[in-house]
């Protein structure tokens, strides 16, 4: 699809797509809200590939096909069948999603669209959250808290079934909301302080750290100044409005383990951790081969929360080399893109890919899908004019 | 047609020609796969035997871990089995030694209930079954000497405890002067018998008799279970005896087959193709990719 040929608005369908995607909302097992417009739309694009336009593969359906017959390699594929062809059917549908989406926002114009849509919904969760938390700390209304936190858990969850899902979701889309315009300074530092109660209140640790760092981020590149007194009063307002966030709920549990500051130490230096990391590297003799997409819950009885381990475990050498120029691929079309009109979504984005890096060695991204939105977003570039086309070269064509 | 929008299924299928030696790799890759996984399933193949230990009346006679133990942990045992079952083909005593290691790694048992035991054995192929059936033949033979020793020292516990009831009411008989049970008693094994005439045979019983016989009633069932496991440990007409032989037996075909370990383990010579295929097919797109950008170039 051109630039020219960019919708306008999107259907309800893909609004209803957009802005769902922040909310995880569990319907069964791993199904969520979002997956049902992502379902129709997905049919949709597959109707048109068998009825209409044949399907096209570029060099991106290459790394994924090989990756998907790595993963089919797998030495206990035959073990758990079930658990291997589930989790391929999972990642199929977010690839099919990861097309639809790339192929969809072929203007900046549409991909700043789409900018807007996750924004609104990923502030209205973060206004909604944060109202639940204050609520839940002045005790108000116990009913309305025990909505956002279920079973009388101490870590805030709403609409995610578990905290740490939610903890992903807000740092990964946090870029995409504050890129998606220009916020002034008093609403940027609204938004600031919501997310930070909503991760502080997830009591996840790398995600209150993370959060911590994409807000100075956001603050000093994507809405960079060259005042040097501007830049220092900004610091200020934002070291304050952060040192006093905490101290409000420096007495929470949950606040609390964000910081890293009970039993355990943060980070890395995680028992139930390391101890997943020693059973994965355990694993090395079946490394080439792998264990088969999903076979890893099977063998381990845990998920390694490691992706790059994860994928080298489960998919093999071969897999994860097919991953790693999957990403590559993705990179490579999103640095070379050229967004000229919007500037700020490619910072945006930059983070989020930032995030995403940093999350995947503390987390199974695999299946997210936040994570593969943004990819989504990022190859969504490639629709875009290049740095040398905008040069004025002429663009590659291919000979027949 | 533009790098960016990729190329149709049929033009990526006409690069196949430019590069037949792919497809042929692709075809030699796929068909050795499938033989390979053929012959050596993942995760292995697992035979497996089926012991029933001797036991008097569902009690083992043999501690079977205690066995377990000490036959898995002799080297020069394990040597021996794979050696005799033709596993190792390489002279060289730190090979044979690994193999040693890995078969006993990959020796198991499960215990089914109190006196049934599955030996299991998990090798990369079909070859487990020699070394099996030498295995549990060695496990039966050192479990029938073992168990036939034990058998015969309860045995004359057994015979010593009935004898001693018996020699007891025969005492009492004589203090009590139950002169019934005098000219019986001449047949200390006939003791229910005796019971059972006693009243008859004292016919004007005294208070002493009385006061025997009631002590004598005592022993009675003291008696019966002494017999009861004498029989249990002596009597070759139980029925029970066929779910509890004294003596250990194989219960498993020494010529059952080994099967996979996987249950689904079909699926791979599906799975195989298809995951080939894709690959085939993946590099094909990228070769498509890359011939589009150098013939520009």
């Amino acid at each position: 699809m051109n630039a020219a040929d960019a919708p306008d608005r999107f259907s309800w369908l893909w609004v209803a797509f957009f802005l769902l995607i922040p909310a995880g909302f569990p319907l069964y097992s791993r199904f969520v809200l979002s997956d049902l417009p992502a379902m129709i739309i997905v049919a949709g694009l597959l109707l048109r590939l068998i009825f209409v336009s044949p399907p096209k593969f570029s060099i991106i359906d290459a790394w994924f096909l090989f990756f998907v017959g790595t993963s089919a390699l797998g030495r206990e594929v035959a073990t758990v069948p079930g658990a291997y062809f589930f989790e391929l059917l999972a990642v199929v549908f977010l690839f099919a999603c990861f097309r639809a989406v790339a192929e969809i926002l072929s203007s900046e114009n549409a991909l700043s669209r789409a900018f807007t849509l996750v924004g609104n919904s990923l502030i209205f969760i973060l206004a909604l959250n944060f109202l639940a938390v204050i609520v839940q700390r002045t005790g108000i209304s116990p009913e309305f808290a025990s909505v956002f936190f279920p079973g009388n858990a101490e870590k805030l969850c709403w609409p995610f079934q578990f905290s740490g899902q939610l903890g992903l979701s807000l740092t990964i889309l946090f870029p995409v909301c504050i890129g998606s315009r220009s916020f002034t300074l008093p609403v940027r530092l609204l938004l600031y302080i919501m997310f930070l109660v909503n991760t502080g209140a997830t009591g996840s640790r790398s995600v209150f750290w993370i959060a911590l760092f994409e807000i100075f981020y956001a603050e000093f590149f994507m809405h960079k100044t060259l005042s040097v007194q501007k830049n220092f009063m900004k610091g200020l307002a934002l070291c304050c409005s952060t040192g006093l966030t905490l101290l409000f709920f420096a007495d929470d549990f949950s606040f609390q383990r964000s910081m890293g500051q009970i039993d355990a130490s943060p980070l890395f230096f995680d028992e139930p951790r390391w101890n997943q990391i020693r059973l994965a590297l355990r694993s090395l003799p079946v490394w080439l081969q792998g264990l088969g997409l999903g076979c890893c819950d099977f063998v381990f009885k845990t998920e390694i929360h490691n992706t790059p381990l994860s994928l080298i475990v489960e998919t093999g050498l071969f897999g994860f080399g097919a991953a790693c120029l999957f990403l590559f691929e993705i990179l490579k079309a999103f640095y070379q893109a050229n967004l000229q009109q919007h500037h700020l979504l490619k910072k945006a984005l930059a983070m989020s890919l930032l995030t995403i890096c940093f999350h995947a060695f503390f987390r199974n991204l695999v299946s997210n899908r936040a994570c593969w939105l943004i990819l989504a977003f990022c190859f969504s570039c490639k629709n875009f004019a290049t740095r040398a086309e905008s040069r004025g070269d002429r663009p590659l064509e291919v000979s027949r | 047609m533009s790098q960016k929008q990729g190329s149709g299924f049929f033009e990526v299928l006409q690069t196949a020609k430019k590069y037949p030696l792919l497809v042929l790799i692709a075809l030699v890759l796929c068909i050795f796969l499938e033989f390979w996984f053929y012959n050596y399933p993942p995760r292995g193949v697992v035979t497996e035997d089926t012991l029933i230990l001797g036991s008097v009346l569902g009690s083992p006679l043999v501690k079977f871990d205690a066995l377990w133990t000490r036959i898995i942990n002799d080297d020069g045992l394990m040597l021996q089995l794979v050696d005799e079952s033709g596993l190792a083909t390489k002279p060289d005593p730190r090979a044979r030694l690994a193999l040693a290691s890995s078969v006993r790694k990959n020796l198991r048992y499960t215990v089914v209930n109190e006196t049934v035991i599955k030996i299991s054995l998990v090798r990369p192929g079909y070859d487990g079954r020699g070394v099996l059936n030498r295995f549990s033949s060695f496990v039966l033979t050192r479990l029938k000497e073992l168990g036939d020793e034990n058998l015969a020292s309860q045995r004359e516990l057994v015979k010593f405890k009935l004898h001693t009831v018996v020699e007891r009411a025969w005492v009492i008989a004589a203090i009590f002067r139950l002169p019934g049970f005098q000219e019986l008693l001449a047949d200390k094994n006939a003791f229910a018998r005796l019971y059972s005439q006693s009243l008859s045979a004292v016919d004007n019983p005294t208070i002493w008799n009385k006061l025997g016989w009631l002590w004598l009633n005592d022993q009675l069932a003291i008696f019966y279970a002494a017999q009861n496991l004498y029989r249990q440990h002596f009597a070759d007409d139980l029925r029970l005896l066929s779910l509890f032989p004294r003596s250990p037996c194989l219960i498993s075909s020494p010529d059952a087959p080994s099967v996979p370990v996987q249950p689904f383990h079909q699926l791979i010579f599906l799975l195989m193709p298809c995951a080939v295929g894709l690959m085939y097919f993946a590099l094909l797109i990228a070769l498509r990719q890359r011939d589009a950008v150098v013939v520009k170039q």
